[in-house]
């Protein structure tokens, strides 16, 4: 055949190709429809009071494609910036959305300076009254989870990407423009509806089958072993030595039995170091009161989450246990509740760690770590 | 019948735009008070106009240009500018017959742009007779750390501290020559939002079809001198926390002096 007719003819054919294709996408797209079927949340028995129910920002309500499509992104690779890493790198679903690491190492190779944190019942942490606007990281750098989700995205030493390249990834792949539309209406991908995507997901996030849930909804006291019962009263007892009685004071930072979350969603300093390195809460406030303050972690899953504070410096629930046995450290911002028992400690016998320790693995819930609404879409 | 159709059509025509100027006064009143007004002191809008808002940035009066220029600061530091990028938000007018300020603002960012000239018009400013303007360089606490992150405050558009989920609300950066380093000033942080009024009673401008500018000047001289001295081989060039006491102490101040009316015509 002619090379002048062929040449010629394979360039229309290469057009007319790719412009079947773009029309496919197109139509595909202009298909999709606004899905705004509300997420439904599942809760158990005890949280059915509505103060106890995830609550979502009004101009971004829970709805089954914004969560579904957030948590395709939280488990995307293209969200760093050599495709590499997703969310679920350093929040690993088997160790409850968190990392067995120290510190998780980013994609370039850089260690981060505090321990990732695992990723459940977080809604809370912005509902909940606390005495802080400050809510979510170690520091309590965000405020809500729409602005946190970006942060791990853009720092240096994890993700290391670029908003704006991610955007583009996003848009030129074949499927997320669709999945953008069906969640938000509108194909056109920007960084607020990445962030609303994964807030969502975040938010839909929640764990409470643990057999401490079971004596929640059940009241009875007889789901516990022995051990777990006389961990639960030092865990519930405030420590009186004068009048001879042992408590652990767990629940001045933990959660009153009532609250559920095993946090107060406060922020204190915990005696962990006389002189702190890291200076918490302070970087963001500036506020004095505020040097060596960290988030209390929720005690829930902590089967899953070694190693243990922000800085990942205790290796097991024992060392955690022993470090506030001891009597922590004093300086001028340890919080009240730590530093009353400064420089005796709670001198617990070996047999009194332990069952606290029981009773705090009863807040394990083995389902969470496998459930498949939260696991990597297919 | 040519004729009447044509004067069918023009009157149809002058009837339909008539009908659109209604649209853009919200409620038409019979007699306005405003269209009365003949001596005042400020702008006077009779109806529903817009402003445009133009910044010029200088150093003392030559306009900034990236790169090669050098500037001489009153503490004698030699510079050059490579990035000067700022956000203004808030704008309101001050109403002197209503006696309150009226929002006309929106979230903008300069950033990437030209060196000397940022501009932007805000349509459908209210009717009204104002003697003062005013805006932020920033981005006010409440926005700063919540609602939605649209628009110009886009953070992938930069001037974003993400460890601290804040706007950078005003950055200069360049070359120190008098040392051969460089320097990188970011101003950020809910208290550090600097709002400036600015008096318009020098001017008696009328809206005209293509409404009002607002010529408003970026003096960087200002910005290294007026109150206070900032001399780059002693206080900090590189500023990337929000609480750098340098900040507060002497950079805010030179900041509201920093800005200043250069003129208000009607377009």
């Amino acid at each position: 055949m002619n090379l002048k007719i062929l040449i010629p003819s394979f360039f229309i054919l290469l057009l007319f190709s790719s412009c079947v294709k773009d029309a496919k996408i197109e139509t595909n797209i202009s298909n999709i429809e606004w899905d705004k079927t509300p997420y439904i949340m599942e809760y158990p028995t005890f949280l059915n009071n509505p103060s106890n129910q995830v609550i979502s920002p009004t101009d971004n309500p829970l709805t089954k494609a914004g969560v579904e499509l957030g948590r395709k992104l939280f488990y995307e690779p293209m969200l760093s910036a050599n495709n590499s890493q997703s969310c679920a790198s350093c929040h690993i679903q088997a160790f409850s959305f968190s990392d067995t690491a120290q510190f998780s190492i980013g994609i370039y190779g850089d260690k981060g300076t505090r321990n990732a944190s695992p990723i459940f019942n977080l809604a809370y942490q912005e509902s909940k009254p606390a005495d802080t606007i400050h809510r979510f990281f170690w520091d309590g750098s965000s405020i809500n989870l729409e602005r946190q989700s970006i942060v791990p995205i853009q720092s240096k030493i994890e993700m290391a990407a670029d908003l704006k390249m991610i955007v583009n990834k996003l848009q030129s792949n074949p499927n997320y423009p669709g999945l953008f539309k069906k969640a938000f209406g509108t194909d056109s991908i920007q960084t607020y509806l990445i962030q609303k995507a994964l807030a969502q997901f975040e938010r839909s996030v929640i764990s409470f089958n643990s057999k401490f849930d079971e004596f929640l909804s059940t009241r009875n006291f007889n789901v516990f072993t022995d051990s777990e019962k006389r961990g639960y009263v030092l865990f519930y007892s405030e420590n009186k030595p004068n009048e001879l009685i042992k408590g652990g004071d767990c629940f001045h930072c933990h959660g009153q039995e009532k609250t559920f979350f095993g946090t107060d969603f406060q922020f204190h300093n915990n005696g962990l170091q006389k002189q702190p390195t890291d200076s918490g809460l302070f970087r963001i406030t500036n506020n004095y009161n505020d040097i060596g303050k960290f988030k209390t972690p929720s005690l829930r899953n902590l089967a899953f989450t070694a190693p243990y504070m922000h800085d990942g410096s205790k290796k097991t629930l024992k060392d955690v246990i022993d470090f506030y046995d001891s009597g922590a450290t004093l300086s001028p911002w340890v919080d009240p509740n730590i530093s009353k028992h400064f420089p005796s400690g709670l001198q617990l016998t070996e047999e009194q760690k332990q069952d606290l320790i029981s009773f705090i693995l009863t807040m394990t819930d083995s389902s969470f770590v496998k459930k498949t609404a939260y696991s990597k879409p297919n | 019948m040519k004729k009447i159709f044509y004067s069918l059509f023009t009157s149809i025509f002058i009837f339909g735009s008539c009908g659109k100027e209604n649209q853009i006064v919200n409620e038409p009143d019979p007699f306005n008070q405003l269209d009365t007004i003949t001596v005042f002191k400020g702008i006077l809008l009779p109806a529903a106009g817009k402003i445009m808002l133009n910044f010029e940035n200088y150093f003392k009066t030559s306009p900034i240009v990236y790169a090669n220029q050098n500037y001489v600061t009153n503490a004698n530091d030699t510079i050059s500018i490579s990035d000067l990028s700022y956000r203004i938000s808030n704008v309101q007018l001050y109403d002197q017959l209503k006696l309150k300020w009226v929002d006309i603002g929106t979230y903008k960012l300069n950033s990437g742009g030209d060196a000397f000239k940022y501009s932007f018009t805000i349509n459908n400013v209210p009717s009204g007779l104002y003697n003062n303007i005013r805006f932020n360089i920033g981005v006010d606490s409440l926005r700063n750390h919540s609602g939605e992150q649209t628009g110009d405050l886009d953070p992938a558009l930069g001037m974003y501290w993400s460890w601290t989920n804040g706007y950078i609300h005003f950055r200069i950066e360049g070359r120190l020559k008098t040392s051969l380093s460089t320097f990188s000033i970011d101003i950020g942080g809910s208290e550090n939002v600097v709002n400036k009024s600015i008096d318009l009673t020098n001017y008696a401008v009328k809206n005209a079809t293509n409404g009002i500018a607002i010529g408003i000047k970026f003096d960087i001289n200002q910005f290294f001198s007026s109150p206070n001295l900032y001399d780059l081989k002693v206080d900090p060039k590189d500023i990337h926390d929000q609480f750098v006491p340098a900040i507060k102490g002497k950079i805010l101040p030179n900041m509201l002096n920093m800005v200043s009316l250069i003129d208000i015509k009607a377009n």
